[in-house]
């Protein structure tokens, strides 16, 4: 079930990033050391570039939302908190009317 | 003497080399030029003193190899390592370590080497005796020894950089082209391919390091190139669903095939898709010509270029044409080194390129794999490539992969493994089986066929086969 930006926050985006990361790609990284503020490239986790397209990928069918290529960003990337801001601000681009209440999820 | 006169030519284009940081005219090259000669005999770097030159793709790394080969210097051309990478030693050929990290950069660091070049001397040193080939004017490339040990690939500089200039008219590139590098210019896809012919063009060109889909859209973005060169990792990457791009004319993709559908999408963003052939060895062998509309271009890598000749050798057990494909290139390499630091030429005949390929009517190349990646089976011999390409034209098949393993009734057994289109419906290998009959001799069928939900790969981005081979013999599981 997609999640819509009413019943979102950027703590639980946190978390569900950090699952994808340590459960979905295949990187070896365990969950408790994920860091939300370290970077996701060079220096920090160090996703390579396979990866990121497969994070890419997982968080546009997970959240029904879509990068545009404005907004492939480093920026965007710089950690999973920043990430996290992103991704709750593209849902709720994607429900323009957050104020109608959806199913409970 | 070609690199004297590339060197010569350079400064008389208005091309500009820039990276995300730094850019430079190369009217004004002569004078960083300079001063990277100066700093590299300050600090004691004698011409003939062979260097382990690391370098990422930046406009300092550029620079400093432009004056290597400007001072006729030896080195062995290789990326910066990455954290992650396995750390392989110093050839003991080579007195010192120069090291051209991509970062950080700052404006105004090209007046000052000594702020963008680490250097060091080697204590693994053993020197060469004083007239050996290696000291003076090679360029050696470290192969990525994918199928085992890396090889030492050895070039003279001017056969190297008469390669390169054997491929602009090809790729068609002129002194209007804004050429975006996301490879590694210390391969020699990278560097003989995409780099030296855009520079003796005249083009402008931006180098991109650590490439991935995000620095490569915001590079795009700003640089609007005329022409890109890929790899096939990096196009799958990139084939999301993005507004075609019209100020490319083409993007070139070296390295591994591309499927038809990934070749088709491409198209339809990057205008056309050059397919290119080429080794650490031999350099650029074969390259679609970018304006030919007729041919089988997305299965095929065009026609040798000028002065290079392919032989197909077949064999009794071929067919269609299919053979081990030799080739006399005018600008080849000279040989590898080894241990014992005797350059040993690649053979006085033919090169034998290890690889299986078919030349079409029209002259067009068609490369099947890897010798290695052919299996005897009814007494014929089945490139795995044609197995893959039949199971990855299957509904549902995003990527196959096929290995040899174990023996079956007609020779050799051969395992597949299918990763899925993530849209697709629960696979089963039994239907894909008999699916892939239509496509396939009977003698050409896997014995078995797996469903993996993501195909190991190298760091390189190609296919890690010798984990396939590992899985094979393990008992097959039930895809989850």
């Amino acid at each position: 079930m997609q999640a819509t930006a009413s019943t979102i926050d950027e703590a639980s985006i946190i978390e569900q990033l950090t699952k994808m990361i340590a459960r979905e790609l295949d990187v070896g990284i365990e969950e408790q050391d994920i860091d939300p503020t370290v970077p996701l490239l060079e220096d920090g986790l160090m996703l390579d570039s396979m990866v990121l397209f497969q994070l890419i990928t997982l968080i546009e069918t997970r959240y029904g939302v879509v990068f545009t290529d404005e907004g492939l960003e480093s920026e965007s990337f710089a950690s999973l908190a920043v990430l996290a801001k992103r991704v709750k601000a593209m849902i709720a681009a994607r429900d323009p009317a957050p104020e109608i209440t959806s199913e409970a999820s | 003497m070609a690199v004297a006169e590339m060197l010569e030519r350079l400064p008389q284009g208005d091309g500009v080399v820039s990276d995300a940081t730094l850019s430079i005219r190369w009217a004004a090259i002569a004078e960083p030029l300079v001063l990277l000669e100066r700093f590299l005999a300050d600090r004691g770097v004698e011409p003939d003193d062979p260097v382990l030159f690391e370098c990422d793709n930046s406009v300092p790394g550029v620079l400093t190899m432009l004056a290597l080969l400007a001072r006729r210097g030896s080195f062995v051309f290789v990326p910066f390592p990455r954290p992650s990478a396995l750390t392989v030693g110093a050839p003991s050929f080579c007195r010192w370590r120069l090291r051209v990290p991509r970062g950080p950069l700052a404006e105004g660091m090209l007046a000052r080497p000594d702020s963008f070049i680490e250097l060091d001397e080697l204590d693994t040193h053993q020197p060469l005796p004083k007239d050996h080939a290696l000291r003076r004017g090679r360029l050696v490339f470290r192969t990525s020894g994918s199928l085992g040990v890396p090889k030492l690939v050895v070039h003279g500089h001017d056969r190297v950089i008469e390669n390169s200039r054997n491929a602009i008219e090809r790729l068609r590139l002129d002194s209007a082209d804004r050429v975006l590098i996301p490879v590694p210019v210390a391969h020699m896809y990278g560097f003989g391919a995409a780099l030296i012919p855009a520079l003796l063009a005249g083009a402008s060109v931006d180098l991109l390091a650590g490439a991935n889909v995000i620095r490569y859209i915001e590079r795009e973005r700003k640089v609007e190139p005329t022409v890109a060169f890929l790899t096939p990792n990096l196009c799958a990457t990139l084939v999301r669903s993005r507004a075609p791009r019209a100020h490319y004319r083409h993007v070139v993709v070296a390295g591994d095939k591309l499927s038809p559908e990934l070749f088709e999408k491409l198209e339809t963003i990057y205008g056309r898709v050059v397919n290119l052939y080429g080794s650490s060895e031999m350099g650029v062998v074969c390259a679609a010509d970018p304006l030919s509309r007729t041919g089988r271009r997305a299965a095929t890598v065009g026609c040798p270029l000028p002065g290079v000749e392919l032989m197909v050798e077949r064999s009794a057990d071929t067919q269609d044409g299919v053979g081990e494909l030799l080739c006399r290139h005018p600008f080849g390499f000279e040989g590898y080194v080894g241990d014992d630091l005797e350059l040993r030429s690649g053979g006085d005949g033919a090169y034998r390129t290890r690889d299986l390929a078919r030349v079409e009517a029209d002259g067009l190349v068609e490369l099947l794999g890897r010798c290695d990646h052919a299996v005897k089976r009814d007494g014929r011999l089945v490139p795995l490539i044609e197995i893959e390409r039949a199971l990855e034209r299957l509904p549902g098949v995003a990527r196959a992969a096929a290995i040899i393993s174990g023996q079956s009734m007609r020779g050799r057994g051969i395992v597949a493994f299918c990763m899925p289109k993530a849209d697709a419906a629960l696979m089963e290998p039994a239907p894909l089986r008999r699916a892939c009959r239509q496509h396939l001799p009977a003698f050409a069928v896997p014995d078995e066929i797996r469903i993996l939900p993501r195909l190991p790969l190298l760091p390189s981005g190609k296919l890690d086969r010798s984990t396939l081979q590992r899985i094979s013999t393990e008992p097959s599981r039930p895809a989850s």
